[in-house]
């Protein structure tokens, strides 16, 4: 690989860095690079900044999620995503698995503030209407999931059945979650 | 003549706990950073040298801590952000080298960074002193 597809490549891998840093940054990482390479030779420069890449673009991923403005997203989404494995653990068997669903139910409970700070006042009543709609579209799917894995469910259970299975688990509990969320967001109020 | 208040027998003179040259941050506001993250504080060393732009921070932190410490581009942009953001350090008009490219970049100190960098050194300077005499029955 020459140098001139290293660079591409190198401007390529910055879009996995958070937009802002990407964006305020962009010239002076290609700038630095070009020094290095200039500096220590094009193989010892593109190694120093493929481990630098592996190290800085998970880290910034984090910080960026965890600004808080997108605390409260986060927050729901661990919450939502461990008590659906608990739940599908418990009726897979793993019972070890439940201990997510009281991590779930503990977490919602301790951080109900940073949850309810979540929901805007402003846009109340749109926030109510998505989260329904989403309920609504997940509903219509269930059957839908259930006619189409009619076909593979045979007389035994298999590989297929747990699959289809869990997906339609999955789909019910999504539409649950946003049915309860849809119901408990607060309408705007408009004077 | 420092000025001074009576009470009675009692005199009050007014001294300033603050010496000229001291920047003016207050001791509670620096000790709030501390203890500064490594990467935080070399980069802070290598800017107390003068305005310096991104590359020539990262060739300073190398030549600073004989070679142990190397920074990549993103690790160094990412601590100067966060840097700017405390406020420590702020980007400069001033381009030291007149014949650089105009697209680079030039960082300094602010004054609550040169305080803050100053109060991490002296921690970390107590810190190895009481090491130095921990250990020196050890070594002796």
């Amino acid at each position: 690989m020459n140098s001139t597809s290293r660079a591409r490549v190198y401007r390529g891998l910055l879009y996995l860095y958070p937009r802002q840093f990407r964006e305020h940054y962009r010239d002076d990482l290609e700038q630095a690079i070009t020094d290095l390479s200039a500096e220590l030779g094009r193989r010892r420069a593109f190694s120093r900044v493929a481990l630098d890449l592996a190290v800085t673009v998970p880290r910034y991923r984090i910080e960026a999620l965890m600004k808080k403005e997108h605390t409260a997203t986060v927050l729901t989404v661990a919450i939502t995503a461990m008590a659906c494995i608990g739940i599908v653990s418990i009726f897979t068997g793993l019972y070890p698995g439940a201990v997510l669903l009281v991590l779930a139910v503990v977490l919602a409970i301790t951080k109900r503030s940073s949850l309810a700070r979540s929901i805007d006042p402003v846009n109340g009543t749109r926030l109510r209407h998505k989260r329904l709609m989403t309920a609504k579209v997940l509903g219509v799917l269930l059957p839908v999931i259930y006619l189409v894995s009619l076909p593979i469910l045979g007389d035994e259970w298999g590989t297929d059945a747990t699959v289809a299975f869990g997906v339609w688990f999955l789909v019910l509990i999504g539409a649950v979650v946003y049915l309860i969320a849809g119901l408990t967001t607060p309408k705007s109020h408009t004077a | 003549m420092r000025p001074r208040t009576h009470f009675g027998h009692l005199t009050i003179y007014h001294l300033s706990i603050y010496s000229a040259g001291m920047p003016r941050a207050s001791a509670v506001e620096t000790q709030s950073f501390l203890p500064l993250p490594q990467a935080q504080f070399h980069v802070l060393v290598a800017l107390t040298a003068g305005d310096r732009h991104g590359y020539a921070i990262m060739q300073a932190v190398e030549q600073e801590s004989a070679g142990a410490v190397r920074m990549g581009p993103a690790t160094l942009y990412g601590t100067l952000a966060k840097l700017v953001k405390l406020t420590l350090v702020e980007e400069s008009d001033r381009r030291p080298a007149t014949d650089d490219d105009e697209r680079r970049r030039y960082y300094r100190l602010t004054k609550l960074g040169a305080a803050v960098c100053g109060a991490e050194a002296n921690r970390l300077s107590s810190l190895a002193e009481v090491a130095r005499s921990n250990l020196r029955p050890r070594l002796a």
